[in-house]
């Protein structure tokens, strides 16, 4: 849908004009417990009322409702891409259109001002939290059918003590190395996988080894060694790797997939406070399966980007 | 035919050229062509703006907030409803 639908140009346009649009995860709402509790009761009414008026309803489906949050019409995620043959346009859009001439809807501005929908949760705007972004792509694949369209992104918040357990510990020099403790490199390496399946918003599920995806980081390693040392700044690079088992689909037969990588990286730090300026990782030769597989890891300033409200 | 010293010594200097090969593949030679890859890296494997085409759509973050807008301003609304987070692409 993201790939679809959600990125012909027409249809940002309609959606901007004309509606007001909004995407909700089945298994997530953000927010205190209060409001999640009404969003949640709106959802079901909503699902049921589709149901009720003889519409299509399900859990991975479009919905469009009028100004008083009535059913107007709904389709399925596998028909929402679907060409029209005669002209040429989408299901997605053609129910948007259809809605706009009915309602005689008036074109106007965004409601609400278009937005990165990816960004940093907003734990990450603890004073001392390090805030990591991945990337998880198939090179080979990029572009070319389902769960290759576009990459994974992932946000990771260190705590103080996971970040300084990143650091050697005591005095540094040139050519010491160490092996980065694995309590810290572990909620990092665990990311090294491309986009798969994934039909939960929570970690607790998708990163579990006893859950759904059976996921494992099954090999981790992570060794810095210092190359330079001034007197408030040391750095060093980083050499290490990872395997990452992970199943496909949620509770599938199959053997889990493998992300393999070689890893390098380097980290910029503050001895004097145990401040890391900088930390970035690549992988180097990273297969998913038999897929080319590209993870980048940077660091990213607290106030480079603004929290996202889905966290 | 070549005497025996002479594919000796070639025999060095292949080994000495297929080691330094080796170790230049496995290891950038200095660390600043390393920091370049992998800066060079990270920029190239970020989410393109093509690929992020959705965030150029005004996204409500909640159902009740959009239920709101939409009678204000007598607007349609439309809903997605996924499995997973769309916005990392982990769906």
């Amino acid at each position: 849908m993201r790939a679809g639908p959600l990125a012909n140009p027409k249809v940002i346009e309609l959606l901007n004009g004309f509606f007001v649009p909004v995407y909700t995860s089945n298994d997530f709402i953000s927010g205190p417990a209060d409001s999640s509790k009404e969003e949640q009761k709106e959802r079901e009414r909503v699902y049921r009322a589709f149901l009720e008026a003889k519409l299509s309803a399900g859990s991975v489906h479009v919905y469009v409702l009028s100004p008083d949050a009535v059913p107007i019409g709904s389709i399925h995620v596998a028909q929402a891409g679907e060409k029209d043959q005669p002209t040429g346009k989408d299901q997605t859009q053609l129910l948007l259109e259809k809605t706009i001439r009915e309602l005689r809807t008036v074109k106007g501005d965004p409601l609400v001002a278009p937005r990165p929908q990816s960004g940093p949760p907003k734990v990450a705007q603890a004073a001392d939290a390090l805030v990591l972004h991945v990337t998880a792509r198939k090179i080979s694949e990029k572009g070319r059918g389902s769960w290759n369209e576009f990459p994974a992104e992932d946000w990771i918040v260190l705590s103080t003590e996971q970040r300084k357990k990143l650091l050697p510990s005591g005095p540094v020099h040139i050519g010491d190395s160490w092996d980065v403790n694995k309590d810290a490199s572990a909620p990092i390496l665990t990311r090294f996988f491309p986009q798969t399946e994934c039909c939960t918003a929570k970690d607790s599920e998708l990163l579990s080894a006893t859950g759904k995806y059976k996921h494992r980081l099954e090999e981790q390693s992570l060794r810095g060694t210092i190359v330079a040392v001034d007197s408030d700044k040391v750095t060093a690079r980083l050499e290490g790797r990872s395997k990452v088992l992970h199943q496909f689909y949620p509770n599938h037969p199959y053997p889990p997939t493998a992300s393999t990588a070689k890893i390098l990286g380097y980290l910029v730090f503050d001895p004097t406070k145990n401040k890391i300026e900088s930390l970035r990782l690549v992988s180097e030769g990273g297969k998913f399966d038999k897929m080319d597989m590209g993870v980048a890891v940077r660091s990213v300033p607290r106030q480079a980007s603004p929290p996202h409200d889905a966290e | 035919m070549i005497p025996l010293y002479r594919s000796f010594h070639c025999s060095v200097i292949l080994f000495i050229l297929t080691a330094c090969q080796a170790v230049g593949d496995d290891n950038p030679v200095s660390f600043a062509d390393l920091k370049e890859t992998i800066d060079r890296r990270i920029a190239d494997w970020q989410p393109t703006a093509e690929e992020k085409r959705f965030d150029q759509i005004g996204w409500c973050t909640s159902l009740l907030e959009a239920e709101k807008l939409a009678r204000e301003h007598q607007r349609p609304i439309f809903l997605f409803t996924h499995d997973g987070r769309m916005n990392v692409g982990r769906c």
